[in-house]
């Protein structure tokens, strides 16, 4: 089985996630993945690693982000770590998707989309870093 | 990024190109309320030649969503791809906005 490995060190800043897309859609190519599987690692690395920077990092503070993606045939594993204060991205109730425009709040979707276009999405600690972990399984055309 | 607009009797056709992200979202935001500050409060956003959208960009259509309320207008969204109409049923905005396949359907629709 042919594994394709991408690997990525990303500054905690937010000027980096335009290179990092475009990095995304090299490795999509070479890769073979689809552009609707393409459209999801995007996605859901852009959400992750946004909040990471916003939220995760005081203001202008120093951080360093990893990623590794792996397509091992029939799915794709993408874990991301970084140094910023330890937070599980899982652990916010997902949204009421029933409410109305007045009462829908601005803001909490991107982990929802994340735990929805994702087969797996799990958090852990691992050597005093934040580890997210994410599994896709991809259709067998993909 | 480019964002077009075209009038379609009293209803205004606004058109983001490319990608709502955390780059462009805030630029395509500043635009809707400039527009509807000047007081167009029929606004059809066209969402045809839009690859990408993330979740700031989602909040981007659901602030202008309570803004139109509030204004006792109309938003409809038009001519979304595949891939932006999942993220969209995924957020449940197909609650929230009348959903056309294209501009021409949105703007008969009134």
């Amino acid at each position: 089985m042919q594994i394709t490995r991408l690997d990525v060190v990303l500054a905690a800043d937010l000027a980096d996630l335009g290179a990092l897309m475009a990095t995304l859609d090299h490795f999509a190519g070479v890769s073979g993945l689809s552009p609707d599987v393409a459209f999801k690692v995007q996605l859901c690395l852009d959400e992750l690693v946004n909040n990471v920077i916003d939220h995760g990092y005081a203001p202008g503070a120093p951080g360093e982000i990893r990623l590794r993606i792996e397509h091992h045939g029939d799915r794709l594993a993408i874990e991301i770590s970084d140094d910023a204060a330890l937070f599980d991205p899982f652990s916010n109730p997902p949204p009421d998707l029933d409410l109305g425009v007045d009462d829908r709040p601005l803001g909490g979707l991107g982990v929802h989309l994340v735990r929805t276009l994702m087969t797996e999405a799990r958090y852990a600690v691992d050597a005093g870093r934040n580890h997210v972990r994410l599994v896709l399984s991809l259709e067998p055309a993909s | 990024m480019e964002i077009t607009e075209s009038r379609h009797r009293d209803i205004l056709v606004i058109a983001p190109v490319g990608r709502l992200d955390s780059t462009n979202a805030p630029i395509f935001d500043q635009r809707l309320s400039t527009t509807l500050e000047r007081g167009d409060t029929a606004i059809v956003i066209d969402l045809s030649a839009l690859d990408y959208i993330s979740s700031i960009g989602l909040s981007v259509l659901l602030s202008v969503a309570k803004k139109v309320r509030r204004l006792e207008g109309r938003v409809a969204l038009a001519g979304m791809n595949d891939r932006i109409r999942s993220v969209v049923e995924i957020s449940g905005f197909t609650r929230i906005f009348e959903i056309h396949p294209t501009v021409e359907t949105a703007v008969a629709a009134t």
